[in-house]
């Protein structure tokens, strides 16, 4: 199998990775190589629909988006893969520690790799950088269900 | 001896005591350097998670170049609005002249770089540059009004006391310019 990097635009992208407006949440692909890493980076301005509610006095990022944006940059790893495309994508179990505020004007570079893939489980590790400084670290199970399911052990009373 | 103010790394919070436009139409992200009076240098950053490019275009997300010409303003309105007693004041469009050079895309950076060329009795006349990669994307020339100071410079008319068009007031404004016109 060819393990060309290969990098994605903002329509590109959308081929890969399931989310629309507004919960679309990278922007651009640098350099995915299918099956192990995918790195590129999302632009925050303040014209998006989180800021002016999170919070009105001091506008920044909510932490449950950064994870979401490292999420479905590995889900760009992972659904680039050859006949995987059309696949749903789904989190199991997620580990974030966050270090730094991510604010309106910055650009959140994503940088995800995939550790493991066995029987439709991935083991993903996503780092989220601002001006080279970490803002957050994630350790994500995602899983494509329908390979998982199938070596799932058959019910015994169907 | 004058001293020049200078301010420095205004972010969205102080953007917006300094001008009144608000989420969906705020358009600037961050203010480098503002000399009142002078110039302001700031950016604007496009990303895919915003209201109009779903829409515009759905096979080939653009920036409209009314945001890009909204986003020139708005740091143009940081060279004039800095200055003592502007802050926060409603602004009104006179006349623009814009350019567009370059297709922007989800994912750029707009810098942008406005210069006031004078400012009195509320009119602000200057002009802004926007570079993405540092490559020319858009210009305009504005003639911006702030609305509550330049009335105070209007003459006052025959029927003493000034009136003011104002024609978002429909009828009510019509009948108050003819009573005007009658008592000339």
């Amino acid at each position: 199998m060819e393990n060309k990097a290969f990098s994605l635009d903002s329509l590109e992208l959308q081929k890969y990775q399931p989310n629309r407006y507004p919960f679309l949440l990278i922007d651009y692909v640098t350099e995915v190589i299918p099956g192990v890493s995918a790195k590129g980076y999302k632009n925050l301005t303040n014209n998006e629909w989180f800021f002016p509610v999170h919070f009105p006095d001091d506008p920044n990022m909510p932490g449950a988006l950064q994870l979401e944006a490292l999420a479905q940059m590995a889900t760009v790893a992972i659904l680039t893969v050859p006949g995987l495309e059309d696949k749903v994508v789904h989190g199991l179990k997620h580990t974030v520690r966050f270090r730094r505020e991510v604010r309106p004007g910055e650009r959140f570079d994503l940088e995800t790799e995939i550790v493991s893939s066995k029987r439709g489980l991935f083991q993903c590790k996503g780092i989220g950088r601002v001006n080279g400084e970490i803002a957050c670290e994630a350790e994500m199970l995602l899983s494509v269900p329908d390979i998982f399911k199938s070596f799932l052990p058959k019910r015994s009373n169907g | 001896m004058e001293e020049t103010v200078v301010l420095k790394d205004l972010d969205a919070y102080k953007i917006q005591e300094y001008q009144q436009n608000r989420y969906p139409l705020l358009f600037v992200d961050h203010i480098a350097e503002a000399i009142p009076g002078k110039m302001a240098r700031g950016h604007k950053n496009f990303s895919y998670n915003e209201w109009f490019f779903p829409a515009h275009f759905q096979d080939e997300p653009n920036v409209p170049g009314f945001v890009q010409m909204e986003a020139l303003t708005q740091v143009f309105l940081m060279t004039f609005l800095t200055l003592p007693g502007n802050k926060g004041r409603k602004t009104a469009f006179v006349k623009v002249e814009s350019e567009f050079k370059r297709k922007i895309i989800p994912g750029d950076r707009l810098d942008i770089e406005a210069d006031l060329e004078s400012y009195r009795r509320g009119l602000a006349k200057g002009s802004a540059v926007g570079k993405v990669n540092g490559e020319f994307a858009c210009q305009a020339k504005f003639v911006i009004a702030i609305p509550d100071i330049m009335r105070k410079y209007r003459p006052a008319s025959g029927a003493g006391g000034g009136v003011i068009l104002n024609f978002h007031n429909g009828l009510a404004g019509q009948r108050k310019l003819n009573n005007a016109l009658r008592a000339s």
